[in-house]
């Protein structure tokens, strides 16, 4: 007969739900009692007298969750305390459902708010296009968060709404932030004058974090999906989103976000800049930026200097502030690096970036190559070799669990964490790597709770890689806002307190992770 | 291209919510707790009703709310969006009644008692006036838990009110736990009986008040309001139908103060009920 049990911080239920939990794990073969409970002194006194006080209760406060079972064996321990969160969460989701009125249909939606004029369209991709198509015909625009739609559904979408004063923004638009509402994958920010088009999740929220924590504003934030900037779409709502932005008054500087643009888009685009009055800031990860700040636009590396640059526009500063305050932190991350390279043993060569975010992937891959060289991915930049297999790292190596090959079955990587908790214990296992980079991105429909899950295994992976003797650095940044539902400011406190060193933004991070390894002079 | 959304019509603004700057602590599908040091407070829906530190709002409600609140005079920031705070639509919880409201104390004991084993959820605090409800209460640890928690009452109606306040406080699973609500209930029927029945209960009130200060922000807040003679909505619409007043009658508004949260009303009323009875002297020490 043994007892388990787990503490959730910060997850709150009514009293029914959780003595249905309680009474839902009774029945569950093998337990002989369980309790679920908040952890206040008196509910501890009551789990003591009945044999499920756990040691890992003793530091639970009056607002933490105490889940405690009693079983014969071990695997009637598991199976309830796994069911126990499964019960859990499935309390949540009837009980949001009758948290107000919900329509069931394109029609009861419209019939609910009768002024509606944006959809967001989040179905199987195989019906997307079609339920798209019947939002933009009532007059909806549309952000299309599926993914998985053909191109030419795509494009034709895109036409049909361009043509009537509307924008499709996707499909596989995860971020957008429409007069100050975060819509799916978003940040809460600061309203304000900065106005951002991205072809690239991430990235938008990246960016729309950075200048929002630097103290100046959002006015939009305006996704179209990654596809949108190939010649086959031919940057429809790219271009639509330019367009807005520069007939918004609340805009004042504009920053444009994107993998690099096929040639031809990047020629519209640039053309299309030429008229815009305003001063433009670009980031097309990947891409040259001499190359491609043509015009009116300036053209930036990475997301932290493209935000960076946005920002002191805004301020109305010229964008060499930008480079020298950038400069500053460089020199900062540089001494940082310096304490923690000479604690290295010769076997630790390497860095492991285990990505949530694609873009940031990417934006690693254009801040590391200068610094470290080739880098490993499953998800490479021109210039850097593909990582034959996504499971197993070789040399330095990023890696996007984004990517298809690890979401197939599974929820995306920033809201489940447990993929990438096991490849960090695997990574700090391997007596070559030096430096674990990890982003952290928080907001709405992010991991509602990222320290719980992630600050033990942090610390976990430096104890592992400290019984072998070594040092491990593990480096990361939190894309968020401190009006997050997490609160960045929190979960970056508790990554310290775990054993992680937070930076401002990934490039940072990565930069950081660069220099640990670099072992040589000083470069800013 | 793109218009700006509906946002939250605030219809009545607690007395007790204050000016400053909040942290969300957390939310539920029809009601969010804010706090801000020892301060609080709530946004909830229509259908919960006034309280002292409540914002009662009209429209729709976010699954996730804005990390962060802001109340200034006349406005409420939530996250990046501003709601306006409508002016003269301070609720006032305070009750006033006088030696006159005895008898109608007195006679209602009976229907309320009545009324909350009709309604009560199985797995209330009812189980303290009726002893046969035991029976929700199976497993070990349930059992564990009815007896601590009927010790406690004991306690508390009898000669030891403070401890008997420790023994309950934070007692119960859920989020603002059933001891804490009995309290709630406690505190609001030995202000009433100070003032209906005359008797000197000033500082057994002060000093359960005191003991059943945990770590739970909005217990903490119900239970001071509870000391002052502030009571929410719906809590105040009973004990005025335990006064005979004219109004909604006694058997609706349990059905009503039933439906705060899971069990919170149902052990918000035992506790009221439990404390009317012993101080009208209807009962003797323990339950």
């Amino acid at each position: 007969m043994g007892a388990k049990g787990v503490i959730k911080k910060g997850e709150y239920f009514d009293s029914v739900t959780l003595m249905n939990v309680a009474r839902r794990l009774g029945a569950v073969a093998g337990v002989t009692d369980s309790a679920v409970v908040m952890g206040t002194a008196a509910n501890k006194s009551i789990l003591k007298n009945s044999g499920l006080l756990l040691p890992e209760f003793a530091g639970a406060g009056d607002t933490d969750l105490l889940i405690a079972v009693q079983a014969g064996t071990e695997t009637a321990l598991a199976d309830a305390l796994r069911k126990a969160d499964a019960y859990l969460k499935e309390s949540r989701r009837g009980s949001s459902a009758k948290g107000g009125l919900r329509a069931s249909s394109l029609d009861g939606a419209l019939a609910l708010l009768p002024g509606a004029n944006l959809a967001v369209v989040s179905v199987a991709g195989r019906y997307a296009g079609g339920l798209a198509m019947d939002c933009l015909q009532k007059g909806l625009s549309v952000m299309l968060f599926s993914d998985n739609v053909p191109l030419e559904t795509e494009v034709e979408l895109k036409r049909f709404a361009r043509d009537r004063g509307l924008i499709v923004m996707g499909p596989d638009c995860g971020t957008a932030i429409i007069h100050g509402v975060p819509l799916a994958f978003a940040n809460a920010v600061r309203r304000g004058s900065v106005g951002v088009v991205a072809a690239a999740g991430t990235g938008l929220q990246e960016v729309t974090t950075l200048v929002s924590n630097e103290g100046v504003g959002i006015s939009q934030g305006i996704g179209t999906g990654g596809r949108d900037v190939k010649t086959a779409v031919g940057g429809i709502a790219f271009l639509q989103g330019l367009d807005f932005l520069a007939a918004d008054p609340q805009t004042k500087v504009i920053v444009l976000v994107s993998k690099p643009p096929d040639p031809d888009v990047l020629e519209k685009i640039t053309a299309r800049a030429a008229g815009i009055g305003k001063p433009m800031v670009a980031v097309f990860l990947g891409g040259d930026p001499a190359a491609l700040g043509q015009g009116r636009i300036s053209a930036f590396a990475t997301l932290e200097a493209a935000a960076t640059a946005a920002v002191f526009l805004a301020k109305g500063q010229g964008i060499e502030k930008s480079s020298e305050y950038l400069a500053r932190r460089h020199e900062r991350i540089w001494e940082l690096a310096k304490l923690d390279r000479s604690r290295k043993k010769a076997s630790q060569k390497y860095i492991r970036g285990l990505f949530s975010g694609g873009t940031f992937c990417a934006e690693a891959q254009v801040v590391l190559g200068p610094i470290v060289g080739a880098v490993h991915s499953n998800a490479p930049l021109q210039g850097h070799p593909k990582l034959e297999d996504p499971l197993r790292s070789v040399g330095h190596t990023v890696v996007d669990l984004g990517e298809d090959e690890f979401t197939v079955g599974r929820p995306h990587p920033m809201i489940d964490y447990s993929l990438r908790d096991k490849r960090i214990l695997a990574e700090a296992r391997d007596p070559e790597t030096s430096v674990i980079l990890l982003d952290v991105v928080i907001g709405y429909g992010s991991h509602p709770a990222p320290l719980d899950e992630l600050g033990p295994v942090v610390r976990e992976a430096i104890a592992v890689a400290d019984g072998a003797g070594r040092h491990l650095s593990v480096v990361c940044s939190v894309t968020g806002t401190d009006a997050d539902p997490q609160n960045r400011s929190l979960v970056a406190k508790g990554l310290e307190a775990a054993g992680a060193a937070v930076l401002p933004s990934n490039a940072a991070a990565c930069r950081l992770a660069g220099e640990i390894v670099r072992g040589g002079e000083h470069h800013v | 291209m793109i218009a700006s959304p509906p946002s939250l019509e605030v219809r009545s603004v607690g007395e007790r919510v204050l000016p400053g700057r909040y942290s969300l602590h957390s939310g539920f599908a029809a009601a969010a707790n804010y706090v801000s040091g020892d301060g609080l407070f709530c946004i909830v829906s229509l259908a919960a009703g006034p309280g002292p530190f409540s914002l009662v709002a009209d429209g729709p409600f976010p699954e996730l709310w804005p990390g962060t609140a802001v109340v200034e005079p006349g406005l409420l920031r939530l996250g990046t969006a501003g709601v306006p705070l409508p002016p003269g639509r301070r609720y006032d919880g305070r009750i006033s009644c006088d030696p006159a409201d005895a008898p109608a104390l007195r006679k209602c004991l009976i229907p309320l008692r009545e009324a909350l084993l009709r309604s009560a959820p199985e797995r209330s605090a009812a189980f303290l006036i009726e002893p046969s409800r035991d029976a929700a209460f199976a497993s070990p640890s349930g059992r564990e838990y009815a007896a601590a928690l009927r010790e406690g009452v004991v306690k508390l109606l009898g000669p030891d009110p403070a401890s008997g306040a420790r023994r309950i406080r934070g007692l119960g699973p859920g989020f603002t736990p059933a001891g804490d609500d009995l309290l709630c209930g406690y505190l609001g029927a030995g202000l009433i009986a100070e003032k209906v029945l005359g008797l000197d209960l000033r500082e057994t009130r002060e000093a359960v008040g005191r003991e059943a200060q945990g770590g739970n922000p909005l217990s903490n807040s119900s239970l001071r309001c509870a000391v002052d003679g502030c009571f929410a909505d719906k809590f105040r619409d009973l004990i005025l139908a335990c006064l005979g007043r004219p109004g909604r009658p006694l058997e609706s508004c349990v059905e009503a103060i039933l439906e705060l949260g899971a069990t919170s009303g149902a052990d918000l009323a035992v506790g009221f009920f439990l404390a009317a009875r012993r101080f009208s002297g209807e009962a003797a020490h323990g339950c």
